[in-house]
């Protein structure tokens, strides 16, 4: 997996690369808003990373740039601004996902996961988590080495949360996946179908769980 | 206080010009009525008796008799109908022209050093009616004291009466003159002064959160106008000034955050994560507090808009999504609990996420490991926030709001800005923040939004 990395401060661009490459993922870096133009327009990346403050432009001047070259290159923004309207503003640009400095190399990667994970992304058929691994295609779960076995709404809550790992999913997108419209779902059919996919996870020894945030929804993380 | 020393620019000059208007006034009346009292006293019957009272103490002789009147009558010096009595020193007749005048004028003397005039009625004893003058000469006998009259002339009198009765009613007309002088004055002045209130209410409108505003210079006196200028010259120094406070708070989170990112990698590539624990820690801890002191210097600039309509039920949402992560890496859990509708205020939307992410941090770190935190959004505007930790020392009351205040049992990492921040935004709602402690254990703090932004919204 191939990571362009658009950033000015080198000390940031020496630390992503170190984290990005142990996470396997091949890093190149550029630090001005000419060169990230045209190593979008030039090369195939899988995703890039881009600081909104460069010397010569701003990083939103890139992603519309690229944007309207047709580039659907998933994009994450960095910012160290946390003002409401900057993210709005990023993701109206066409960002796909924003984090704000400072933060975890950890979650960065997680982040550039989930990206690749989505329709479109290179990595879009198989997902993986921890130990576990999840063919989209097949429809097949492995934990570790072993094939676990789902029904087909555990997998789609599964999936779900998979696309999503680390951020809270909320319990109506859930049952509007797993419910044709004509069908009004039971009030506890989703928290029932959570209940079995978690404890399967728990059974096989999954290094991800499923956490309830009461009142919102549902969150995949890796486990202590 | 005194009236004079008055803070109001009408008072102010309304008092001078009524004062210089009463003065110049007075001065005009005192002229016009010793020019016109001079008229009067030059008048023509009052000269012929001056030189008739003259010519009669001219013709007393040291050797011969007084004249007789009608000696005096031929020789010229007075008229055939002039009545006169000349007195000496002593107030002893000299000479008359009749005893019936002289009882009349008995009375009538030559007082303090001037001329005195008098008029004589008709009465039984006189056929005529007088207009006399009684003054002192100088003569060949000494000093005398003489007495001259002439038969009243109605023409002479009527003039002489005009000129007093326009006097007198010049008396009245003066006040007047001045009160509907200093009427339009005082109107003038506050129609001249219009300009000036209206750039009053202007200035009164600037905030910090509208600092572009100028004030109009069109409609104002050309010795206003400068000041005006001077003023809206110096709002320009204090945007700028506050511009620059404002670009400093988002470069100090650049020029923060990016070491602290760079650090935090940094650990994060470093070896196994026991190694690095304590270190990652400390960064974790610096994190919050520049995170905090920026919340700080957002709300210490006052430019805090607060004019967005804001859905408290998906503030919360947006905090709990946010910290649910970090709460389930402390291995605690985040719940969303209240009213399903959303709850608008009128309000600012990252302050009150702000607020909201300090209270639960707060809780995360005082409620036990495996417990729940709770953020309750109820209808009638209220987020409350509670955890199942030991509860706030009642004793410190308000005390906890402010800033670098912190609990002496308080371990957990913090800096003590977290509720001062609660508070600011809290406060900048018009609203309240209160804390109990729950009876089935734990602390509760209640963020109260206040009336004013209810009002605006159902406006």
């Amino acid at each position: 997996m191939r990571l362009l990395v658009v950033e000015d401060e080198q000390r940031i661009v020496e630390v992503l690369k170190d984290g990005l490459e142990k996470a396997g993922f091949t890093v190149d870096a550029v630090n001005t808003a000419a060169s990230a133009n045209s190593a979008i327009s030039n090369i195939s990346y899988d995703a890039a990373i881009l600081d909104l403050g460069l010397p010569d432009g701003d990083g939103l001047g890139v992603l519309k740039e690229a944007r309207k070259q047709g580039s659907q290159i998933p994009v994450l923004i960095l910012t160290a601004r946390e003002a409401v309207e900057d993210r709005v503003v990023g993701l109206d640009a066409g960002a796909d996902d924003y984090l704000i400095k400072p933060f975890a190399i950890k979650e960065l990667v997680s982040r550039i996961r989930a990206l690749l994970r989505r329709p479109g992304g290179a990595l879009g058929a198989v997902l993986d988590a921890g130990n576990l691994t999840f063919d989209t295609i097949g429809r097949e779960v492995t934990i570790g080495r072993n094939p676990v076995s789902f029904s087909r709404r555990e997998l789609s809550i599964l999936e779900i949360l998979l696309r999503r790992f680390g951020r809270v999913v909320p319990k109506e997108v859930l049952e509007e996946k797993l419910y044709a419209f004509d069908r009004e779902p039971e009030s506890n059919a989703v928290s029932v179908h959570v209940h079995h996919a978690r404890r399967k996870l728990k059974e096989q020894n999954a290094s991800i769980k499923i956490h309830t945030v009461r009142g919102i929804g549902y969150i995949l993380v890796d486990q202590k | 206080m005194n009236i004079l020393q008055s803070k109001s620019l009408e008072l102010r000059l309304a008092l001078r010009l009524g004062a210089v208007f009463l003065v110049a006034t007075i001065l005009i009346a005192i002229a016009f009525f010793f020019y016109l009292g001079d008229r009067i006293s030059n008048s023509l019957t009052r000269q012929i008796l001056f030189a008739h009272a003259d010519d009669l103490a001219f013709s007393i002789d040291d050797d011969r008799p007084i004249m007789s009147a009608d000696q005096l009558v031929e020789a010229g010096v007075i008229e055939a109908t002039t009545a006169y009595v000349i007195r000496d020193q002593e107030g002893n007749s000299l000479a008359s022209s009749d005893l019936g005048f002289e009882a009349a004028v008995s009375n009538v003397n030559w007082t303090r050093g001037r001329a005195q005039y008098f008029t004589l009625d008709e009465s039984d004893s006189q056929a005529q009616a007088y207009t006399g003058l009684a003054t002192r000469e100088s003569s060949r006998r000494g000093t005398v004291t003489v007495i001259v009259a002439e038969p009243y002339n109605p023409e002479n009198a009527i003039l002489e009466e005009m000129l007093e009765e326009f006097a007198e009613t010049v008396v009245w007309i003066i006040p007047i003159f001045v009160l509907v002088t200093l009427g339009v004055g005082i109107a003038a002045i506050r129609g001249g002064l219009k300009p000036l209130i209206k750039t009053a209410a202007q200035s009164a409108n600037i905030r910090p959160e509208s600092l572009s505003v100028r004030l109009d210079t069109a409609e104002l006196p050309t010795e206003i106008a400068p000041m005006v200028a001077a003023f809206n010259q110096a709002m320009d120094r204090v945007e700028e000034g506050f511009e620059i406070q404002r670009r400093f708070t988002a470069n100090a989170a650049h020029e923060l955050r990016t070491p602290l990112t760079v650090i935090s990698g940094a650990l994060e590539n470093l070896g196994s994560e026991a190694d690095t624990r304590a270190l990652r820690n400390d960064v974790e801890r610096m994190t919050r507090l520049v995170n905090q002191l920026l919340q700080v210097a957002r709300l210490d600039s006052g430019v805090l808009d607060r004019s967005e309509l804001i859905d408290l039920k998906s503030c919360a949402t947006n905090v709990v999504n946010y910290m649910a992560p970090l709460a389930i890496d402390r291995q605690r859990s985040l719940a969303l609990t209240g009213t399903d509708s959303p709850v608008f205020i009128q309000g600012n939307q990252q302050a009150v996420e702000d607020a909201l992410r300090n209270l639960i941090e707060n809780a995360i770190n005082h409620t036990p490991i495996d417990t729940e935190v709770k953020v309750n959004v109820s209808d009638d505007y209220v987020i409350e926030v509670s955890d199942q930790g030991p509860g706030i020392d009642k004793d410190l009351g308000a005390q906890i709001f402010e800033r670098f205040r912190r609990a002496p049992s308080n371990r957990a990492p913090g800096a003590g800005l977290g509720l001062a921040i609660v508070m600011e935004v809290v406060k900048l709602h018009e609203g309240k923040i209160e804390y109990i402690n729950k009876s089935e254990g734990g602390a509760c703090f209640r963020m109260i939004f206040g009336q004013s932004s209810l009002l605006a919204t159902q406006a």
